[in-house]
């Protein structure tokens, strides 16, 4: 096998993958939650703004209430860096909606501050 | 979103024939350095663009790192077989065909992978609900061959020493409390210090490197090479502490003797598509397979059949990417290798693989690499295959298997 054959089929290979990754990422995209729908959600990946009411760290676990219109329960797991927040902070939240005790809450994989 | 995929992958490319060329450096170790910095990175970007910068690092490593198997002899889990015949072409002058057999095997077994995916979806948990429960017996059986298949009485004893040596090291180190990065150390040992001592025991002298634009390849072998890659690449991704390394050994014997140039193809492939196909059975049986996938997996739970389908695109512009910028790489080290002193250069590796296992497992590391590097010797002692050596990782996960 020539080395140009090699190179050409990798330059092919690119393209195609170019070609498709443009269609196939303006598929991806992470929801904004709307917690007057509950329910309609559960098993999603979504991102959610809003403010820090009320922080209940528990070590490995931390519990964060968001309000939007409506309070939102958020549970973070290994909390690490993402606990210095306080009340008051507008934050966003990336992460998968569960229904835990009858409730909608969600599941963050990640909690930054929006400035 | 389609931008900062695309930065994405070219920057996870550029890091990745970095991380091939550093020798020691397992991709997994690198996986757990991104894990630790990914939420400093979620700072700057999306989930996806994250998730894209690691499977496009890993793809490339899997092309790259036959770079450091070739020319620096220094192998990682997934090169440690193919250290062997590289560095033989590497003394016959032939580096970079080396380096290119393996990419072609990595990048054709890539776009195999992913035109078989629709089948694979529906095949691999299947196949992983029937076979789990035999991956003890299978290897057992791989074992028994590699002993078996040394020509006299007096080799099949030594091959079944080099096995037992081998085995009770894989099972002491990896059962180490305590002990960071046990693989590098260990496999260094067997696969890398050893070859390299023994090449400056010999005064080994590197022959002018030629860079050929064509290698010969009989179209026959190059099919049963490619098959056995992606075969062999989707065991490892299906069963559970299976390794690119173990899946070569269970290929080899599978489909008996190949030349060496159809060999590399293989190994090439076979680390391309265990990475490639471990995204499949995350999405199917949601299980990851290697570490830079257990990162992907933090980062995302569980894919979608839309993510699946943008990280199988990003794996094959990685690769694309992989290829040409791995052949530019083995060019600059062909003609450097040219210029060095192949001696003072092992005496320097050698150092340099001492240092990271100093630097990563300890001191304790330091003790496993001499003991590593002892029984790495012994098969060219007493000329057998060196290949006995795996045992190291495959007597631990018939224990973990059968026990």
């Amino acid at each position: 096998m020539k080395e140009t054959t090699l190179l050409k089929i990798a330059l092919a290979c690119s393209l195609v993958g170019l070609i498709a990754l443009y269609f196939i990422s303006t598929k991806i995209e992470i929801k904004d939650y709307n917690p007057s729908k509950l329910g309609n959600n559960i098993g999603d990946d979504v991102n959610l703004k809003g403010i820090v009411t009320k922080i209940t760290n528990k070590g490995n676990v931390a519990f964060l209430d968001i309000s939007q219109q409506n309070s939102v329960s958020v549970v973070l797991f290994s909390p690490g860096d993402n606990l210095k927040l306080k009340n008051g902070d507008n934050v966003e939240v990336i992460g998968k909606v569960q229904e835990y005790n009858g409730r909608n809450e969600i599941i963050a994989q990640k909690v930054r501050v929006v400035r | 979103m389609f931008l900062e995929i695309l930065i994405a992958i070219v920057l996870g490319c550029m890091m990745g024939v970095i991380s091939g060329v550093t020798p020691g450096l397992h991709i997994n170790l690198v996986s757990l350095i991104l894990l630790s910095i990914s939420p400093f990175l979620l700072g700057y970007t999306n989930i996806v663009a994250v998730a894209s910068f690691i499977i496009a690092m890993s793809i490339t490593h899997t092309f790259s790192d036959f770079i450091s198997a070739t020319y620096l002899g220094a192998p990682g889990e997934d090169t440690a077989l193919a250290v062997l015949p590289a560095h033989r072409l590497l003394l016959e002058g032939m580096g970079h065909e080396a380096v290119k057999l393996a990419v072609i095997g990595s990048l054709l077994c890539l776009i195999a992978t992913i035109i078989l995916s629709p089948l694979l979806i529906i095949a691999v948990p299947i196949i992983f609900a029937h076979l789990k429960n035999y991956v003890g017996w299978i290897l057992i059986a791989v074992v028994a061959l590699i002993i078996l298949r040394e020509e006299s009485m007096n080799k099949k004893f030594w091959a079944f020493v080099v096995v037992l040596l081998s085995g009770i090291l894989g099972l002491t180190v990896l059962n180490m409390p305590n002990l960071k990065d046990p693989l590098l150390p260990m496999l260094s040992g067997l696969f890398g210090v050893s070859v390299l001592l023994l090449s400056l025991t010999q005064k080994v002298t590197l022959p002018i490197q030629r860079t050929t634009e064509m290698v010969r390849l009989k179209a026959k072998n190059l099919f049963k090479a490619l098959g056995s890659g992606v075969f062999s690449g989707s065991l490892v991704s299906i069963f559970p502490g299976l390794g690119p390394a173990q899946a070569a050994v269970v290929s080899g014997q599978i489909v008996g003797e190949i030349d060496v140039f159809s060999y590399l193809v293989m190994i090439g492939g076979i680390n391309t598509v265990s990475m490639t196909l471990s995204l499949i059975t995350l999405f199917t049986i949601e299980k990851a397979r290697n570490g830079s996938i257990i990162v992907v997996q933090q980062l995302l739970q569980n894919i979608d059949l839309n993510s699946l389908i943008l990280f199988l695109c990003v794996a094959l512009i990685a690769g694309g990417i992989a290829t040409f910028l791995t052949l530019y790489v083995s060019k600059i080290f062909s003609s450097i290798m040219n210029k060095l002193n192949y001696s003072l250069l092992s005496i320097l590796i050698i150092a340099f693989i001492a240092l990271m296992v100093f630097y990563f497992s300890g001191f304790v590391g330091l003790i496993i690499l001499i003991i590593a590097t002892a029984i790495g010797l012994i098969p060219n002692i007493v000329e057998v295959s060196r290949s006995n050596s795996m045992a190291c990782l495959l007597v631990p996960i018939i224990l973990l298997n059968l026990l």
